[in-house]
């Protein structure tokens, strides 16, 4: 067992519904948490993920001279995961168990070869099972060819049988040389009766049941009328059966109890000298979800990143339905920077018939932007379809994975290597009509991540060498380039749901080495919020801006659960909800924006809510109330009028004053007592319910004091906002209802008979406390003129109009003029 | 020669004070809280020169907002701010008043309920006859909107294990709180001083 403690992620996946979770986890829960101000809601209730995961399955590994098998686990999260690793032989005894750990963000490499050295097993083929205790492991088996000078790899997907998936499974084999070796591994403790019905591109249909002995493995030709258990892989692989060579369709189906058995093929090829297998590769029909199979990045033609040769591609198509089905073969390749779209084939696949479609001629981008799409008019799961291209150099075949148009899947995960003069290419095909944008991100250890947003125009396939992103040093999207020493680690790509489709492609034209990982997983939002005032003013244009949790699922699509958290974007859907749209108007809250912007339309209140769907999952967040506040001042400052029962600040008032209440003009305050102007501003709200705070904000516009005629200084213009205890900025406090206050006693302590002079304007205004205002700014003044004589302090009227607070404005002038 | 060098360095060390006082001044405003304390107890804030920073340094206790914070804030209840010129001559664009001229007590009442027990521990063990009065006054202004409340705050302080001297001061603390309720709350304020 090695273990890899690193930062990047090795390719793997799943059949059936398993796929691939990206590495880079960020938990930003507390993070964010300070700005989650709205309650969010989840569209599925966490207990939907208390079931344990499905064990995974590989129906087959070898140990032998010829053929070597690895387990790779991979956690791409940032929990850490175990596993327990199950061996068995070919009879269903187990033959070893081994738990293994997998940090968070790192890969375990489980040789088999050690495992059975370890147990002192001389088995050398059985089958594997992976039972993980979360849905944060993924795994692949990797059976390397060690049969010719250089090592050919396939890479066989583990199954993950659940009691959801019927009892069958379908595949495709290529044009081989002899009838594909089928492994067929029972994961229950049932017997099973599997019928194997092989639809032969050449002949007639070859039909046979066999007995899987509970947890047993049955290694066999398939497509043979009859055909002993192998007893190891060397024995079946040793002796061909040259008599049932070609394409063919292979239909798997138990009596058994639904998702029993797994099943793996591999055809075996012969090249002059040459022999190389391809994989035969099973497939539930109930999960097909669409009768579209899309094949990205085939090489036509000449292909840069390969060996040298012309390669043609090839389709094996098998209709496993009861009707004719017809079906369109389209390329879409990249004709400079624009994809071009031309249909290559129309063909009738019979009922329960297998056909070779050759495609010879073809020309296509060098840079193997090219992919095909196999539509065809049979219910989902019928047209089972394979594409390899075969080439006349040392690079045999190419076997490029069908991925289903609708599967549900928004993004893929794989690892790279640019070691030993290896080349690794990212292809992504956009197969949807609209553009898209792809995010793209490669990990480069200690959570850094190159990440760049790629827009792909329908039909557009889009190569990506990383050699040339580091060696370039190309910058990502914030101006981050690779460091020169990386040479290896995991790229990691999502885009909308059913949009687009992407792999990695590791080569090495020298070698003629060509590995494909073709691994999805899902993305999806599992958390929304948005951030937006509470209150606002009628006319003021604000903007509600929401943000959003990603989380990554390495199984299964549509539990939407949030287990594991993640960094990278999504595309979403936005839907803005306002509820009261008389109050609160909607000005730009567009499908795709993540903002909403609003305006206060009338006095009221509304609320605002959110939902964001990714194309399976959808989180929503509010209905959050907000108000639309405006307010009217008015100015109380008359002699007969005192402060107001429900203004906080009275007791405040009566203590500045020394004991009135009473506004206007008095004789008042502490010791000593001067010439007091009481002021009392009332800020009416509309709506009157409205609960937030309200401050009342005064300036002063002008002033000018006097000793007589003499001016003196007495500060400036400006901002002269009450302190607190002078303001009662809390519309409900004391049952008032929908006021607030602010009180002033502007005043004169004159030391002798000169007489003082104020001349101040004031403005004053309503506003919430983030500054905005809420009501048209009032205008008010007051000028006061104030003597001492032996008696005390006396207002002076020397001066018309003098010992006034009114509205609008006041000459500055000591004598009013 | 010798009185020269003497002089420079007399000068240099005015500079020098100067700059740093100014510096510290500048910088108050995001100080944490133990720059904060010191700050204030190596100032001489009886000096009007250092008035604005003085106020600049409650004001960031009011924004530190911690309980110790408080508690600081609470010991300067009797800082007085100078009056300004125009004040001085007799031109007041606001009435005097404690929470105008004592910048401490507007802030405790901007803090609210979570200055209640600093303030109850001034009342009952006040540093000064100033700060006694002031944080009694602030008291009142926290429970503005339920004076009543506000005497019932101190007469229970008075009897919670606070010794003889404190449990005095509280009594008689609540009784002048009383006299700052408004008329209309005063006969139950009183009611809740003699309680």
């Amino acid at each position: 067992v090695r273990h890899f403690h690193k930062t990047v992620v090795f390719c793997c996946g799943f059949l059936l519904t398993m796929a691939w979770a990206p590495l880079k986890i960020t938990a930003q829960t507390a993070a964010l948490g300070a700005n989650v101000s709205r309650t969010q809601t989840h569209t599925l209730a966490p207990t939907q993920n208390m079931m344990p995961p499905a064990p995974l399955v590989a129906p087959l590994f070898v140990n032998s001279a010829d053929v070597s098998s690895s387990l790779v686990l991979v956690n791409p999260t940032t929990k850490s995961a175990s596993a327990q690793v199950l061996l068995r032989n070919l009879q269903g005894t187990v033959i070893t168990t081994q738990t293994v750990s997998v940090p968070a963000s790192s890969r375990l490499d489980v040789s088999i070869g050690e495992l059975l050295r370890s147990a002192s097993s001389s088995e050398t083929t059985g089958s594997l099972v992976v039972r993980r205790d979360g849905k944060n492991i993924a795994a692949a088996l990797s059976l390397t060819d060690n049969r010719q000078g250089s090592a050919s790899y396939l890479d066989e997907e583990l199954a993950m049988p659940m009691s959801t998936s019927s009892p069958m499974l379908r595949s495709v084999a290529d044009d081989a040389a002899a009838s594909p070796i089928i492994s067929i591994t029972s994961i229950v403790s049932v017997l099973q009766h599997v019928t194997i019905r092989c639809l032969p591109e050449h002949g007639a249909a070859v039909s046979r049941t066999i007995s899987l002995p509970p947890n047993a493995t049955v290694l066999s030709r398939g497509c043979v009328a009859s055909s002993e258990p192998a007893i190891s892989f060397q024995s079946v692989a040793d002796a061909p059966d040259n008599s049932a060579a070609g394409a063919v369709g292979i239909e798997l189906s138990s009596d058994g109890p639904a998702g029993g058995f797994a099943a793996f093929g591999l055809a075996d090829h012969r090249s002059g000298a040459s022999e190389y297998f391809s994989a035969a590769v099973f497939d539930d029909p109930m999960m097909k979800k669409s009768s579209t199979t899309i094949f990205a990045g085939v090489p036509v033609g000449s292909a840069l990143q390969l060996a040298s040769g012309t390669y043609t591609p090839m389709l094996t198509l098998s209709n496993f339905g009861t009707k004719v089905a017809s079906v369109t073969v389209t390329l879409a390749a990249m004709n400079g920077n624009s994809p071009q779209t031309r249909t290559i084939e129309k063909l009738q696949i019979g009922a329960g018939q297998t056909k070779l479609l050759t495609m010879q001629g073809l020309n296509g981008d060098q840079n193997m932007q090219n992919s095909f799409l196999v539509k065809s008019d049979a219910p989902a799961g019928e047209l089972f379809v394979k594409l390899a291209a075969t080439s006349d150099g040392p690079l045999h075949e190419v076997e490029v994975l069908a991925k289903d148009a609708q599967s549900g899947y928004d993004g893929g995960g794989h690892p790279w290597s640019i070691a030993d003069g290896n080349e690794s290419t990212l292809i992504l095909f956009n197969d949807s009509t609209d553009a898209q944008r792809f995010n793209v991100a490669i990990g480069y250890g200690s959570g850094k991540a190159w990440r760049k947003q790629y827009t792909l125009a329908p039909m557009q396939t889009f190569s990506l060498g990383i050699r040339e992103l580091i060696e370039g040093r190309k910058e990502d999207d914030h101006g981050n380039v690779l460091p020169s020493t990386l040479t290896e680690g995991d790229v990691l790509w999502n885009t909308r749901v059913n949009a687009g489709q992407g792999r990695l492609l590791e080569s090495n034209p020298a070698t003629a080495m060509a590995r494909n990982f073709s691994c999805y997983f899902w993305y999806f939002i599992s958390n929304i919020w948005f951030n937006g005032p509470t209150a606002v003013t009628s006319g003021e244009q604000f903007s509600e801006d929401s943000s959003y949790q990603t989380s990554v699922d390495t199984d299964d699509i549509n539990e939407c659960f949030a287990s594991y958290d993640t960094s990278d974007s999504l595309f979403l859907d936005y839907s803005w909800t306002i509820g009261n749209s008389s109050a609160l108007q909607q000005v730009d809250c567009g499908s795709s924006a993540s903002s909403c912007v609003l305006r206060g339309a009338a006095t009221g209140q509304s609320s605002v809510s959110v939902t964001a769907f990714d194309g399976t999952c959808s989180a929503s967040a509010g209905p959050v109330t907000v108000n639309i506040v405006t307010a009217s001042l008015t100015l109380r400052a008359q002699n007969t009028q005192s402060i107001s029962l429900d203004n906080s600040t009275r007791s405040q008032y009566i203590s500045d004053t020394g004991g009135t209440d009473q506004l206007g003009f008095f004789v008042g305050g502490p010791s000593p007592a001067g010439c007091l102007a009481g002021t009392e501003m009332v800020g009416f709200l509309a709506p009157s319910s409205y609960t937030g705070q309200i401050n009342l904000h005064r300036t002063v516009l002008s002033i000018a004091c006097y000793n007589g005629s003499t001016a003196a200084s007495c500060g400036s213009a400006g901002p002269d906002d009450s302190d607190a205890a002078h303001l009662d900025s809390d519309p409900q406090s004391g049952g008032s209802q929908g006021k607030v206050y602010d009180i002033d006693t502007p005043g004169l302590l004159p030391s002798s008979s000169t007489p003082q002079r104020f001349r101040v304007n004031f403005e004053e205004y309503a506003a919430l406390p983030d500054g905005t205002r809420i009501s048209p700014p009032l205008d008010y003044y007051v000028v006061l003129s104030c003597s001492r004589d032996l008696s005390g302090v006396h207002f002076v009227l020397d001066v018309q109009n003098d010992n006034t607070i009114g509205l609008g404005t006041t000459p500055l002038s000591w004598n009013l003029q | 020669m010798k009185t020269k060098w003497v002089l420079l360095v007399f000068v240099q060390v005015v500079i020098a004070t100067t700059c740093t006082a100014a510096q510290q001044c500048t910088n108050v405003t995001s100080m944490t809280l133990p720059d904060v304390t010191k700050y204030l107890s190596n100032v001489d804030s009886s000096d009007q020169r250092n008035a604005d920073c003085v106020i600049s340094a409650l004001h960031r206790l009011k924004d530190l907002g911690t309980p110790d914070a408080i508690s600081l804030l609470v010991k300067y209840l009797d800082f007085k701010r100078p009056l300004t010129t125009p004040e001085q001559q007799g031109f007041y664009l606001h009435a005097p008043s404690i929470s105008s001229l004592y910048p401490a007590t507007d802030l405790l009442f901007a803090v609210g309920k979570r200055s209640v027990d600093p303030l109850l521990h001034a009342i009952a063990h006040p540093l000064t006859d100033q700060q006694h009065a002031n944080a009694i006054y602030t008291l009142m202004l926290v429970f503005r909107d339920k004076a009543p409340d506000g005497v019932r705050a101190i007469v229970q302080a008075s009897r919670s294990g606070v010794d003889n001297a404190g449990s005095s001061n509280l009594l008689r603390a609540a009784r002048r709180a009383a006299q700052l309720c408004v008329p209309e709350q005063r006969h139950e304020c009183e009611a809740a001083a003699k309680q």
